[in-house]
């Protein structure tokens, strides 16, 4: 049970607009990525993400937090994806998405390395794509956290400020976000190399 | 290599997540913004047709009761719970339109070998043990005389608050036990957090990682403090008292949500795809007994993709591999 995304999505039934500000920045870039990478054409993603979070705001009352939001909205664009494929007649097996694409399947299969060293030669932008799903897959602050600190090259005491915390609770933070990020990545790698 | 070395490797590699055009942005929050307004209101329409039903039957019974149509049936008119199950000795100090439903009020006691299960509003299960008086004063207030109840909610937002002589307990979307008698109030987490508002001070207790706090107050007001496993074999007079799962509609997935808060055991998905699994697969028909979850739930599991191991802490689900 999803407890955080369902009280969200209570407040948003009720019209709660600083929580509408909330899903909105946090799930608006993560859903328009994830459209992007399985579609390859920029125009049509917007009118996709436009349709889902529509869609979505639509079935709110639906959502009982079985499956994470970030996992409802995705679920909910691959419908929207599907059926734009369909109206223009492609396929979508033969398009680049990640879940889809033979080479790229291979790639991931030979990405340079692992959390946990598994994989053996490079293949940068499969496993930028690899980094970049697990990183939204985490909750909000911990993606934020974990490129502040390893892309951006913050200290902990800039995070905190960043973030309105003390040194400590951002440790602790990025700890667990560490072990989240760890988790989701080892997921998805074996997610990719068992499809 | 360490694991925060990989990390940061991997990052750097990857380098920042792009964000969307700005102006993309604006338009579609614009257009999520309206699709939002327009489930608002729709809610708040239904909100409102629910209170005009509500009053409306409350203003049917009242004027039935003024013309004498239903004498045996003052006031209350609205059941807030149900029990659910129970075996043994119970008694409701009052007789009710159905004898499964429970008023603000009613006051249940449970005798030398009665258990009983009460299903609240807000997706809260009351489980009472033996020898237990629990007062329902409404659908977020009830008041424990004597003995030991279980509490289980799975509504993070709605507060149940259990009065005692001691002071009240507060849930948070938890599980927990809350036990008294003449000399001591002792609280036991399974899962979340409480907080214990007594005369003298409130306390808090949390369950993490397995374990639950047990905080055990006399009447001096001094807290010890000790901790209990999630799955020790205390548990089990609940597996006795709770009712049973209706299986009809469920997905494995809710199933073993279920099975996780009854045994205290983390459900844990071998992959993703099990998980997919689990919530895709649905069950007809059928009840799960709660004391015979580690026979029933491979027999039901048999009849899916999936298979369950069990160990002391946890259940894995997988997916049957082909042969």
């Amino acid at each position: 049970m999803h407890k955080e995304d369902l009280a969200l999505v209570r407040r948003l039934l009720k019209g709660d607009e600083a929580s509408f500000n909330v899903f909105y920045n946090t799930y608006f870039p993560r859903l328009f990525r994830f459209c992007n990478v399985r579609m390859n054409d920029t125009e049509a993603c917007k009118d996709v993400v436009q349709q889902s979070l529509s869609n979505a705001m639509r079935a709110l009352s639906g959502y009982r937090g079985e499956a994470s939001l970030h996992t409802w909205l995705c679920q909910i664009s691959r419908n929207e994806i599907s059926s734009w494929y369909k109206k223009v007649g492609k396929k979508q097996d033969m398009t680049s998405s990640l879940d889809d694409n033979p080479d790229l399947l291979a790639a991931i299969e030979s990405l340079p390395l692992g959390i946990n060293g598994e994989l053996e030669s490079p293949h940068e932008d499969v496993l930028k794509s690899l980094v970049q799903t697990s990183l939204d897959m985490l909750p909000s602050a911990y993606g934020t956290a974990l490129e502040l600190k390893y892309i951006e090259g913050l200290s902990v005491a800039e995070i905190a400020v960043r973030f309105e915390l003390g040194e400590v609770a951002i440790q602790s933070l990025l700890a667990r976000a560490r072990k989240a990020f760890k988790d989701v990545f080892s997921d998805l790698q074996s997610e990719y190399k068992s499809a | 290599m360490q694991d925060e070395d990989r990390i940061e490797q991997l990052l750097k590699i990857a380098g920042r997540r792009s964000e969307p055009d700005p102006d993309v942005a604006a338009e579609i929050e614009l257009s999520t913004r309206q699709a939002w307004m327009q489930t608002v209101r729709a809610e708040k329409r239904k909100r409102q047709r629910k209170l005009f039903g509500l009053v409306g039957a409350a203003a049917i019974v009242v004027l039935a009761v003024a013309m004498g149509i239903y004498p045996g049936f003052v006031g209350n008119a609205t059941p807030i719970a149900t029990l659910a199950h129970s075996s043994g000795e119970f008694s409701v100090n009052r007789s009710t339109v159905s004898s499964k439903d429970v008023y603000p009020g009613d006051v249940i006691e449970t005798g030398n070998n009665g258990f009983l299960s009460l299903s609240m509003p807000n997706q809260t299960t009351l489980v009472f043990a033996e020898n237990t008086t629990l007062k329902i004063e409404s659908a977020t207030q009830v008041s424990l005389t004597k003995g030991r109840l279980y509490f289980d909610s799975l509504d993070p937002e709605t507060a149940l608050t259990i009065h005692t002589s001691w002071g009240n307990v507060v849930d948070v979307g938890t599980q927990y036990e809350l036990s008294i008698n003449n000399n001591a109030l002792k609280v036991a987490l399974r899962e979340g957090e409480v907080k214990l508002n007594l005369k003298k001070g409130t306390h808090h207790a949390m369950a993490a990682n397995g374990f639950g706090d047990v905080l055990l107050l006399n009447r001096q007001y001094e807290v010890k403090r000790s901790q209990m496993a999630t799955t020790d074999i205390h548990w089990n007079w609940v597996l006795n008292a709770a009712a049973e799962l209706d299986l009809n509609g469920k997905s494995i997935y809710e199933v073993l949500t279920w099975v996780g808060r009854m045994t205290g055991k983390n459900i844990v998905y071998a992959t993703t795809q099990a998980k997919n699994s689990a919530m895709n697969t649905h069950l007809s028909g059928g009840s799960l007994d709660p004391k015979m979850i580690e026979d029933t739930l491979p027999l039901i599991l048999n009849t899916t993709q999936l298979s369950a191991n069990f160990s002391t802490q946890r259940i894995e689900i997988d997916l049957i591999s082909a042969p």
